[in-house]
């Protein structure tokens, strides 16, 4: 694995002292490839937001280490380290100050890393938004203003703005409603694309997996049941617990299946 | 801040609180162009017009040295807006800031910073105000740094409150993991989600103040004849009841008027700014 720019090696985490503990993780391991879309599922409980947090650096781990580009992240992190990890959260209308401007957020992270002359970050929020399919005028606007949709992807944005190696997302969809959901994924396959970042993404859905991930740990009770490749995960589950999670996926039957091909393909085709 | 002064105006009691607070600032700073008589603020004597009631050109009479009450009424608005407005710009910033800190940093931070604030919270008001009082000489800037001693533990309680409850919001998370200084996370962030409740307590606040600013200069611990207080023109009047009543019930009235005033208005801004208590 010569591309891999995040490595977790035998993570544990404990939660509480003496008798009443909690093993949150228990020996984790996997890397991340530059680039990848590493989607991290289980059901509520099963460690997969205890993992983003211990990535994110919001609390350490018990025991085990993760590096970063060969460079082991320690729980006080440089302010470099904090740029390249940055993270997008599950409910959007927390995830803004309700008293600041869109571009004021945005500006936030400009400012905090220094980037781009301070004459030039008016323009630099211009690009943001606009790469993310937000119209400029946006940046005067108040997060009450805007739709969960518009303010997930203004904090889309606001992680875009540090230029980070690697962006956490937590359920980042499971907030929206389907529609907005898949307009969001399109964005977010689009921004790996173009700008070569590599996801972590957290989510319950595997419908949205599917669609976006190359690979795929399943968790359950702190451990990694399974960890494969997107398409041996949906063919050929090893574990019963991932067939179980495969199976609570609502599905269509055929004949709704080839007329859904059709309709986005007529879609896809008229955009 | 249009749309703040209609919502003001629409409601009958929140139009009430305006319009008696105007009264009460109005007639404060354009003390010296109301009344005729405006030599009667200080040490004046006039023997042949004492102790009168209300008549012309002396509407709420005169005290006993003969001294215009309307005057002295509205020359004791002056000091005590200004004591009430010292007050609170000087015990505000304190309690918000220590409020703010104990409130994000959580742990031993919050433990001292907050049970240094109980201390204070423990303490009867006006009888830490009275023993500062007691402590220093009367006068108008010792009663001032009573009151403000005693009043910055207010701001602290609710804005650590409120501070709390904000540090669990997702653009807090958000800052940190920017890596936004804590600098910039409590003053830049939480600080503006904390404005309403803020404004809307000091409003209600101001009429408090000018409460206990009478009460202190009531019990003879406040501002010093000849300065005219309300407080003391109370107590003083007191003692010639009930013959020469208009010597108590104006200056009563008087504060009354002002602690109603800013009383409705704290309310009002309370509902139009969504703020808590």
């Amino acid at each position: 694995m010569n591309n891999t720019i995040l490595f977790a090696k035998n993570i544990n985490k404990v939660f509480g002292k003496g008798k009443d503990t909690v093993q949150a993780l228990s020996d984790v391991t996997f890397g991340l490839q530059q680039g990848e879309c590493l989607a991290i599922v289980g059901e509520s409980g099963s460690g997969k937001s205890t993992i983003a947090n211990v990535i994110l650096g919001i609390f350490p781990p018990t025991s085990g280490e993760i590096t970063f580009l060969n460079e082991k992240l320690l729980p006080e992190r440089s302010l470099m380290l904090k740029k390249q990890i940055q993270f997008v959260q599950q409910n959007p209308l927390s995830a803004l100050n309700p008293k600041k401007t869109i571009g004021a957020s945005i500006k936030l992270a400009l400012d905090v890393h220094n980037i781009g002359d301070k004459s030039d970050r008016g323009q630099i929020i211009d690009t943001l938004l606009l790469e993310v399919g937000l119209p400029i005028e946006f940046k005067h606007r108040l997060p009450a203003a805007l739709s969960g949709g518009q303010r997930q992807r203004v904090s889309i944005a606001r992680a875009l703005a540090c230029e980070p190696k690697i962006i956490v997302l937590d359920e980042p969809t499971s907030a929206l409603d389907v529609l907005v959901q898949a307009r969001i994924l399109n964005l977010l396959n689009k921004l790996r694309k173009e700008r070569g970042i590599s996801y972590i993404f957290i989510t319950h859905d595997l419908a949205v997996v599917r669609n976006i991930a190359n690979n795929v740990c399943v968790f359950n009770q702190g451990k990694i049941v399974e960890y494969a490749t997107t398409d041996v995960i949906f063919n050929n589950p090893k574990q019963q617990y991932t067939r179980q999670l495969i199976s609570a996926i609502p599905v269509i039957d055929k004949s709704e299946q080839i007329l859904r091909n059709k309709l986005s393909e007529a879609h896809n085709a008229q955009f | 801040m249009k749309k703040i002064f209609y919502q003001l105006t629409s409601n009958p009691m929140s139009l009430l609180g305006v319009i008696l607070v105007s009264i009460v600032i109005l007639s404060a700073i354009f003390a010296d162009f109301i009344t005729p008589f405006p030599e009667h603020r200080g040490a004046i004597v006039d023997f042949s017009n004492f102790n009168q009631p209300p008549h012309w050109p002396n509407i709420f009479g005169t005290d006993l040295v003969g001294r215009d009450l309307f005057t002295r009424i509205i020359y004791a608005y002056r000091i005590s807006l200004i004591l009430g407005f010292v007050v609170l710009v000087i015990s505000v910033p304190i309690g918000v800031s220590i409020g703010l800190v104990a409130g994000y940093m959580g742990g031993w931070t919050e433990t001292i910073l907050m049970r240094i604030t109980d201390v204070f919270l423990s303490i009867p008001p006006l009888v830490l105000a009275m023993s500062v009082m007691g402590l220093l000489e009367p006068s108008l800037f010792n009663g001032m740094m009573a009151v403000t001693i005693m009043w910055w533990p207010w701001y602290t309680r609710l804005v650590y409150n409120l501070t709390r409850s904000e540090t669990q919001e997702g653009y807090v998370l958000a800052a940190e993991i920017i890596g936004a200084s804590k600098f910039h996370i409590i003053f830049r962030e939480i600080l503006p989600n904390c404005w309403a409740s803020i404004i809307t307590k000091m409003a209600l606040d101001l009429g408090f103040v000018i409460l206990i600013a009478a009460s202190l200069s009531f019990l003879g611990l406040g501002v010093q004849a000849p300065t005219p207080d309300l407080g003391s023109m109370v107590a003083e009047g007191g003692n010639y009841l009930p013959d020469s009543w208009w010597l108590v019930i104006f200056p009563a009235l008087a504060i009354l008027i002002a602690v109603f005033g800013f009383n409705l208005l704290g309310d009002a801004l309370r509902e139009i700014l969504g703020g808590e208590e």
